[in-house]
């Protein structure tokens, strides 16, 4: 099946590249999200330390 | 020199540092990594033998580099967290697991699908295949263990141990293809000097390994402010950062 101007191997190609985005993807946005996770629970735990 | 690595060993230094790289390293990598792919996918010519079959190598190679590249880092600073008893290479090391684990992983399941045109098969137990996939255990169960311990300072000491033991397996990996008679491929392009590709096929891939690095430290800086922020979370300099 040939795809995207690519010979019968498109499918496995695609496959690849389509894995390797969304691991490098999934990678960048989780690691982002568990440390804004992590600066909000801290930084309030911090402020509220500092209040009191 | 020394005392710029003495500050840097300090968690608000490190903070800061990573902080202000993190954009930087990401967007460059972004940059770099599409110019890459979009260079082995269409500039690239295609292979004589294995067709279009042979443009999987640029995430394929690279993404093993990675994974063996980021390991001997974990087992460096793990060292190095062991004899300068420096928390914040243990850090490093914590931070580079997953991301080293990812790298391993896609390099396994673009081998399985690259060999499954070329070899008849998703996988055999050849040397280099099985030793890439000791080298996934070893990235789990770094990970497993070092969330088995409450205690931050037994996790590092117990993960560094593991990162240590476990960093014999890379040169294993690497000499496989020498050692034993496999179905991979011998080195391509660690001879640099006299590579067994053509420059127009070898230059996507030193732009994608040289994105991937970026990208490795783009999320190294991230994974370690997480990490600085986990075990100095009592440290009043956070509030003004």
């Amino acid at each position: 099946m040939e795809l995207l101007g690519f010979d019968k191997y498109a499918p496995y190609l695609l496959t690849v590249y389509g894995l390797a985005i969304v691991l490098l993807v999934s990678n960048a946005w989780y690691s982002r999200a568990e440390l804004k996770k992590v600066q909000a629970k801290v930084l309030r735990r911090l402020q509220h330390r500092s209040e009191s | 020199m020394w005392t710029w690595f003495h500050k840097l060993a300090s968690p608000p230094h490190c903070y800061r540092y990573a902080t202000v790289l993190h954009p930087w390293f990401f967007w460059l990598s972004v940059i770099l990594i599409s110019v890459g792919f979009f260079g082995g996918l269409y500039i690239s010519p295609s292979d004589y033998q294995m067709g279009d079959a042979f443009r999987i190598l640029y995430a394929h190679a690279a993404s093993a580099y990675m994974a063996m590249s980021i390991y001997v880092i974990m087992a460096i600073s793990s060292a190095v967290g062991m004899i300068w008893r420096i928390k914040l290479a243990f850090a490093v090391a914590a931070a580079s697991a997953p991301v080293g684990a990812s790298f391993t992983a896609l390099a396994l399941a673009s081998g399985a699908i690259w060999g499954q045109p070329m070899w008849g098969t998703w996988w055999v137990w050849d040397a280099r295949l099985t030793s890439t996939l000791v080298l996934l255990f070893l990235y789990f169960g770094y990970m497993a263990l070092r969330a088995s311990f409450e205690d931050v300072t037994k996790a590092d000491r117990a993960g560094g141990i593991i990162a240590i033991v476990g960093v014999v397996n890379v040169p294993i990996i690497k000499f496989s293809v020498d050692w034993w008679n496999t179905l991979h491929q011998p080195a391509t392009i660690s001879k640099l000097d006299n590579p067994s590709i053509t420059v127009d096929m070898l230059w996507p891939l030193l732009v994608v390994i040289v994105g991937f690095n970026l990208y490795y430290l783009a999320i190294l800086c991230n994974r370690l402010r997480t990490q600085i922020l986990l075990r100095e979370r009592n440290a009043k300099w956070l509030l003004e950062q």
